[in-house]
């Protein structure tokens, strides 16, 4: 042994023991950053995209004086349009500075000095209207109506001006309805703009319910789990606090009665009895032997569950095996097991009580009238009448009267009363069975059968009673054998003493009971 | 001799042939080797628990050990009426301490303790009717009378058996 012996345990022991626990955690903690990758990105955008709705430089944040020196840079046609898209820009436009310092793009009379007519000359309705308002609207209606008027009127060519009034006027009625398509588009492309970094900040967060979610599994996960060599969470000591695979063991002492008080208590006890575990042990603990051969392992498509195998075992002294039935109708969602059993908590009357199929079915009407078809043409269509099925039943049947009457006074016995009673039902178990087969050889067993079961209830009868008076039965043995053995003692002193008399001539030896000594007691070497 | 670490930090020497009862020992001790001064410890066993399992483990530590397979115990294991009358004296303790003295025996893998522990918690039960049980464990009824109604009728079968 060596002094860092110690060491070892405490440090590297410890540490590899941990290692498992490490790896876990190390390995939930990357899955968990994984999958909140878009945690970082999201809130980054959603800051970049506050800062930018609240920090956002745009045409209408800028100072008026800014403004007018833009729109000093700008032509007329520039000016409407641009005072089309807002309201606000549409009061800035409407100022006298801005239409002070025109200029006009392209002038269709150099020699003009005034604005309106460089407007007019260009084509540019807003600005006549701007540069000349009181003239517009007052006098264009007029001239309208009478333009209309002189161009309908007179069929002579239009003169120039004419014509460039009319322009002007399609355009002055298209520019109001252009106004407003560049007014909605602009707020078009606001909306979608919003939207879209909606969409996408909505896009980015579909992963928080599951980080949550993982994160909570996690968590709760590393409660429950308990590590070698880490202290477990500190739990109240109580009986329903204890880990399930206590609670199993502590079932495995209980009787079925016992089971059914602890489910009633509450649900967790009720799922834990419920469970197949508990009641699979119940089976190969009291029925050992028995659930072998009645559920077989070769039963795997429908073996019923153990619960079921327990009650079947429990409530029937006698089950003889699985049904035909289940053989011959695979489709049949059902067990039938061969068993005479007699239910003693039911409302239903006595002859009904008693029953000699067991069956478990599952699933709905279909299942289970191809069960009842199944068994139906197994058990009564193939019925024959054979002259050792009519023996058989004919030998037994009194004898199982006979049997019954015996049997059914006989509350309180012991094993050998047991047997009896098991036997009793076994045979009526194989004659009911074995009465609709084909093969009806076990028939013959139930007349042995009732007859061992008679003698049985005897010698358990017999038995009872010698144990019952076991105490007086020995006393009088050892008084027998105590005055038998006095009795033989006197009879042998009074056979030497008469031989030693008669050796000694003082005894006539004659008679008959002079023989008898004489024959009983050895002569006497002197 | 081989120190036990208990989880409240207490030092606790116990004889070799004493820990060895306890199979989470014995196995540490094998992994180590013969290491006297062996400090083991048991972050899941308060002091008070640890020296009452001691106390078994010391009564019993010339019993043969039980075997490893479980279903080698067969029907002797299951069997709750042969507790022997110092067993009976050692377990009568209150059911906190019982249940952790269970929950111990589980954690250091000390079956003949563990089942020990099992029996009494299954006399405990035995006999009792549902409202006992509840009132000797003091378990709340989370059942509705439907519900309880309906368990008594899937269980009627088992009743006075």
């Amino acid at each position: 042994m060596t002094a860092s012996a110690p060491r070892l345990l405490q440090a590297d022991t410890v540490k590899f023991a941990n290692l498992e626990m490490v790896a876990h955690q190390f390995g939930t903690a990357a899955l968990l950053l994984a999958s909140i990758y878009s945690w970082p990105y999201t809130i980054c955008k959603g800051i970049t995209y506050l800062h930018a709705i609240r920090r956002r430089r745009t045409l209408l944040t800028l100072p008026p004086e800014v403004l007018h020196c833009i729109m000093d840079h700008l032509h007329a046609e520039d000016i409407v349009k641009l005072a089309a898209t807002r309201q606000q820009l549409c009061l800035l436009v409407d100022s006298d500075l801005v239409w002070a310092s025109l200029i006009f793009l392209m002038t269709a009379d150099p020699r003009a000095t005034d604005p309106t007519d460089s407007a007019v000359g260009v084509g540019l309705c807003s600005c006549v209207i701007r540069l000349a308002q009181p003239v517009v609207f007052i006098i264009v209606p007029v001239t309208v109506a009478l333009a209309i008027t002189f161009l309908l009127s007179v069929p002579v060519p239009v003169p120039v001006a004419h014509k460039l009034f009319i322009a002007m006027l399609v355009k002055f009625l298209l520019a109001g309805q252009l106004a407003t398509h560049i007014l909605h588009a602009a707020k078009l492309a606001t909306v979608a703009h919003h939207l879209g970094t909606l969409a996408l900040l909505l896009a980015s967060v579909y992963s928080w319910p599951h980080t949550l979610c993982k994160s909570v599994t996690y968590l709760r996960a590393l409660q429950r789990r308990r590590f070698p060599l880490q202290p477990w969470p500190r739990i109240l000591c109580t009986l329903i606090a204890l880990p399930a695979e206590i609670l199993c063991r502590v079932t495995d002492h209980l009787h079925a009665e016992d089971l059914a008080q602890l489910a009633a208590t509450c649900r967790r006890f009720r799922a834990l009895v419920d469970s197949n575990a508990v009641w699979a042990s119940l089976v190969q603990r009291d029925f050992a032997t028995r659930a072998t051969r009645v559920f077989p392992a070769s039963i795997t498509r429908r073996k019923p569950s153990a619960k079921y195998q327990y009650r079947v075992l429990a409530d029937s002294a006698a089950v003889v095996g699985p049904c035909a039935c289940a053989r011959d109708a695979p489709r049949a969602s059902a067990c039938c097991y061969t068993a005479f059993a007699y239910e003693k908590r039911t409302a239903a009357p006595w002859y009904r009580r008693w029953r000699v199929t067991w069956r478990e079915i599952h699933g709905g009407w279909p299942a289970v009238l191809a069960t009842i078809r199944a068994h139906a043409r197994t058990h009564l269509y193939q019925v024959l009448l054979t002259p050792a099925k009519l023996a058989g039943v004919v030998l037994a049947a009194p004898l199982l009267f006979i049997a019954w009457l015996r049997l059914r006074r006989m509350t309180a016995h012991g094993v050998w009363g047991h047997l009896a009673r098991d036997l009793y039902l076994s045979s009526w178990a194989i004659l009911t069975d074995a009465a609709v087969a084909l093969d009806a050889h076990w028939l013959l067993v139930t007349a042995p059968m009732c007859v061992l079961a008679l003698a049985l209830r005897d010698a358990d009868r017999v038995f009872g009673w010698m144990w019952r008076y076991r105490h007086a039965l020995v006393q009088s043995a050892v008084r027998i054998v105590v005055v038998v053995g006095a009795l033989g003692s006197a009879a042998s002193v009074l056979a030497m003493g008469a031989q030693l008399l008669a050796m000694h001539g003082k005894m006539p030896v004659s008679g008959p009971w002079a023989r008898v000594m004489v024959k009983a007691v050895p002569p006497v070497q002197v | 001799m081989v120190k036990l670490l208990s989880s409240d930090n207490e030092k606790i020497t116990v004889a070799q042939d004493v820990a060895v009862r306890s199979m989470l020992i014995k196995n540490m001790l094998e992994d180590i080797g013969d290491a006297e001064d062996a400090e083991i410890p048991l972050p899941n066993v308060t002091a008070r628990v640890l020296k009452k399992v001691i106390e078994y483990c010391e009564h019993h530590k010339n019993d043969p050990m039980p075997p490893a397979e479980e279903d080698e115990l067969g029907d002797e294991r299951r069997r709750s009426d042969d507790i022997d009358e110092w067993d009976a004296d050692y377990i009568d303790v209150e059911q906190e301490l019982l249940f952790e003295i269970i929950l111990a025996a589980n954690y250091m893998d000390i079956k003949p303790l563990l089942d020990l522990g099992c029996k009494t918690v299954a006399n405990m039960i035995k006999g009792k009717t549902t409202e006992e049980i509840r009132k000797t464990f003091n378990i709340t009824c989370d059942f509705t009378a439907e519900e309880e109604e309906q368990i008594r009728r899937e269980n009627e079968w088992a009743e006075d058996r």
